[in-house]
């Protein structure tokens, strides 16, 4: 009996064995994997692609709760990922990450991406750029983290895709922007089934509360898929199987996904005035939107642009792109993003 | 990892199935299973106790039909591993509502409940205030744990050829509080059950 009990507490050891890699190389090919442990989320953060140039390319999803790992498709594998090495970080309340709790406030994803950016210097070195790609909601948490007190002198570079640094803008932004192209569709007789109710909601409804800001968010999304002049390649495989081949759990995203509406983790950044401070940012800046972005409108770059005088920001707009013009036009998208990355 | 779970199923099957003899339809019995969940692999062993048996007769036009209700509780211990996500080891006790067919197939219903530890498959690091990085060791979570599932099997003790059940068995296991709210997770078993005593 004792020669069982011995031999089942060495099968238990064997299984509970696992090896947790922590010494990172510095330079070369990586794909590492490890967790941001913050404020009762552990959060997981993975880098791939080629450290030799010293730069990483930090994607700040969308969301909130959008999934990271989304943006690492084929294509980024095979041309970005060649470049420099891109780091997919895992809001609170996102995709895998995970824990009992922990703040739901904005300013405690403010904190973890602060804690991230040191981490990652701690990993791979303090001589390492790092450069922000803020896309959506994530176009929010980059200027509000940048603004805040020392955080931009932890960055070299901000390139903002269809970004909502003001959430009352954008609303009123998109409101306006489905009213106007959506009669000129009715005009043109394109869509009329679909086109019709929601001009008639944007006629008798304004964008103000959270109620009108998720049905405008629904109607914007639905809006993209009824414009023909956005391109869409079907080149990157469905997001279920970008999410199976990175193992991230779908429940748990869609957990995370829930909690965040839930908790109704947008309505502070509603308060927030980003463009009184955005005069503060001297970082080399880069802005890129669809032209047919009914999400985050152009007019949320314009205002950018008036407001961040000092750093003089690079802007583009892909004609043939919506919210996400790195799915729509890859190739154009992620060469302007890879010569700015290496010019700055 | 996969085979470090085979392995362990196997070997911990041979520690007890050495003690076997022909035992009734109901029976003390040790539970061992494959417990996946899509390609993620796992295991499940768990000790079960029968504490009720009822015969029942059911009236039918092709005559009598019967079969036997049979309630026990399990108790369980297992895994599953998720690369990139965590491994998750918990403790469970499952009510089995099971009918058993006369012809040696059956069907279960098993809520369960129990509590469980992730264990973060990846280097978890905390940075404080000053910037200071440091690693956490063992990092992971508690979660109360509770568990749905059905299963259907054969009973190869009704004909009496060997001690035993084999079942395949899918399930939800939910885990809370999981940020603020509560993770599903779906699981298939492919297990068999050994009898243990008369």
């Amino acid at each position: 009996m004792i020669k069982h009990k011995s031999l089942l507490i060495i099968l238990f050891a064997l299984l509970f064995h696992s090896c947790q890699k922590d010494d990172f190389s510095k330079s070369g090919i990586i794909n590492d994997h490890f967790f941001l442990h913050s404020d009762g989320q552990n959060m997981p953060v993975t880098v791939a692609g080629n450290l030799d140039p010293g730069k990483l390319l930090l994607i700040v999803h969308g969301g909130p709760g959008g999934n990271a790992l989304a943006y690492r498709n084929k294509y980024v594998k095979a041309n970005v990922e060649s470049e420099f090495a891109v780091v997919y970080w895992y809001q609170r309340y996102a995709g895998n990450s995970q824990g009992n709790g922990g703040d739901t406030h904005i300013s405690a994803y403010r904190n973890d991406l602060r804690k991230l950016i040191q981490l990652l210097k701690s990993i791979y070195g303090a001589d390492k750029k790092v450069y922000l790609f803020a896309h959506s909601w994530g176009g929010f948490l980059a200027p509000y983290f940048l603004v805040h007190e020392e955080n931009q002198t932890l960055v070299d570079g901000w390139i903002q895709v269809g970004g909502a640094h003001d959430y009352a803008l954008n609303d009123s932004l998109t409101h306006q922007m489905l009213k106007s192209i959506g009669k000129q569709e009715i005009e043109a007789g394109n869509n009329l089934k679909e086109w019709d109710p929601i001009v008639e909601w944007c006629e008798t409804n304004d964008h103000n509360g959270s109620k009108n800001a998720a049905k405008l968010n629904r109607y914007a999304n639905f809006a993209e898929t009824l414009i023909h002049e956005i391109e869409r390649p079907d080149i990157f495989g469905s997001d279920l199987s970008i999410m199976l081949a990175n193992q991230i759990s779908i429940t748990s995203g869609l957990a995370n996904s829930l909690a965040s509406n839930y908790y109704d983790i947008t309505q502070p950044a509603y308060d927030v005035k980003l463009r009184n401070e955005l005069h503060i940012i001297t970082l080399p800046t880069m802005l890129l939107w669809g032209k047919y972005d009914f999400v985050c409108p152009t007019g949320l770059m314009d205002e950018l642009i008036e407001h961040l005088e000092s750093t003089a920001p690079e802007s583009h707009i892909f004609e043939k792109a919506g919210h996400a013009p790195m799915y729509n036009e890859p190739e154009l998208f992620w060469e302007t993003v890879i010569r700015f990355v290496t010019n700055h | 990892m996969l085979y470090r779970i085979l392995f362990f199923i196997v070997a911990s099957a041979a520690l007890f199935v050495q003690a076997q003899d022909i035992p009734p339809v109901a029976s003390n019995s040790l539970r061992i299973s494959y417990m996946g969940s899509v390609t993620y692999p796992g295991f499940k062993v768990g000790y079960e106790m029968p504490y009720k048996h009822t015969q029942v007769f059911k009236e039918r036009r092709t005559g009598v039909k019967t079969f036997i209700k049979e309630r026990s509780l399990n108790v369980n211990f297992g895994m599953y591993h998720h690369p990139t996500f965590h491994d998750n080891y918990f403790l469970q006790t499952e009510w089995n509502l099971r009918r058993q067919k006369s012809k040696g197939m059956f069907y279960e219903f098993s809520p369960g409940m129990g509590a469980s530890r992730t264990f973060l498959t990846s280097a978890t690091y905390k940075v404080d205030d000053r910037g200071n990085v440091s690693k956490i060791p063992m990092a992971g979570n508690y979660y109360a744990l509770l568990s749905v599932s059905g299963s259907a099997g054969y009973n190869f003790t009704v004909r009496g050829n060997l001690p035993g059940k084999v079942y395949v068995k899918p399930g939800l296991i939910f885990l809370f509080p999981y940020s603020k709210l509560a993770y599903v997770r779906p699981t298939v078993e492919l297990g068999y059950s050994w009898n243990l005593s008369k």
